[in-house]
């Protein structure tokens, strides 16, 4: 039972994690394989970072149900964004700048995590009304992922700053 | 692009200091940008 009453702010913190995870590898990608990123692809990045900030607010209040639909609203413009970068890169005579890890596109991976937050969210939400009223995670868990997303959002910020 | 980042980080520093609607109004605002950004982008010549 106490397993269940800490479910929902367990799973919003491993979520952020994952998400900071992912955004701090595409960091690592721009800076040692000497990628920048283009505009769709820094898109992609603010919709991921979008969706970590929204289920921040989970952590930091309460569990809500606006929070939640903030986190759908950025992963669905996340998901539309890299559907529409695929869907340029369909034509041939379209240059492919950035290059594939792990065998394909960072739009096309990025098309697989938003789809996969859109569906994790969607559980989320549907356990939210179902689950009891959850409690409280220890403050650390709350201010690692505060920390985590406060860096990624001042260094897309440094970055992306015109010269 | 760096506007949606500082929009971001003003959305963290309002929650920090417990204001939870400042938060959600710069994320609503952000959402608003990213997809007039998005509708504005220019498809290639097919």
């Amino acid at each position: 039972m106490k397993k269940a009453f800490y479910f929902q702010p367990l799973s919003n913190a491993f979520f952020i994690y994952v998400l900071c995870a992912i955004l701090g590898a595409s960091f690592l990608h721009q800076f040692i394989k000497d990628d920048p990123p283009c505009d769709l692809c820094l898109l992609q990045r603010a919709a991921m970072l979008g969706t970590a900030i929204s289920l921040l607010l989970n952590l930091h209040f309460e569990i809500r149900v606006e929070h939640y639909a903030l986190a759908l609203a950025y992963s669905l413009l996340g998901f539309f964004s890299s559907l529409y970068h695929i869907a340029i890169h369909m034509n041939p005579d379209v240059e492919i700048y950035t290059m594939p890890v792990m065998g394909q596109y960072l739009y096309v991976w990025s098309f697989w995590i938003f789809l996969s937050s859109l569906t994790s969210l969607a559980i989320l939400l549907f356990l939210s009304g179902v689950m009891p009223k959850s409690g409280k995670l220890r403050k650390e868990w709350k201010w690692t992922a505060f920390a985590l997303t406060s860096l990624l959002a001042i260094g897309l910020f440094i970055t992306t700053f015109p010269d | 692009m760096f506007v949606l980042f500082a929009v971001f980080f003003a959305s963290l520093v309002s929650s920090f200091f417990e204001k939870k609607k400042l938060a959600m109004l710069f994320l609503l605002l952000n959402l608003l940008l990213m997809g007039s950004f998005l509708l504005q982008h220019e498809m290639p010549s097919l």
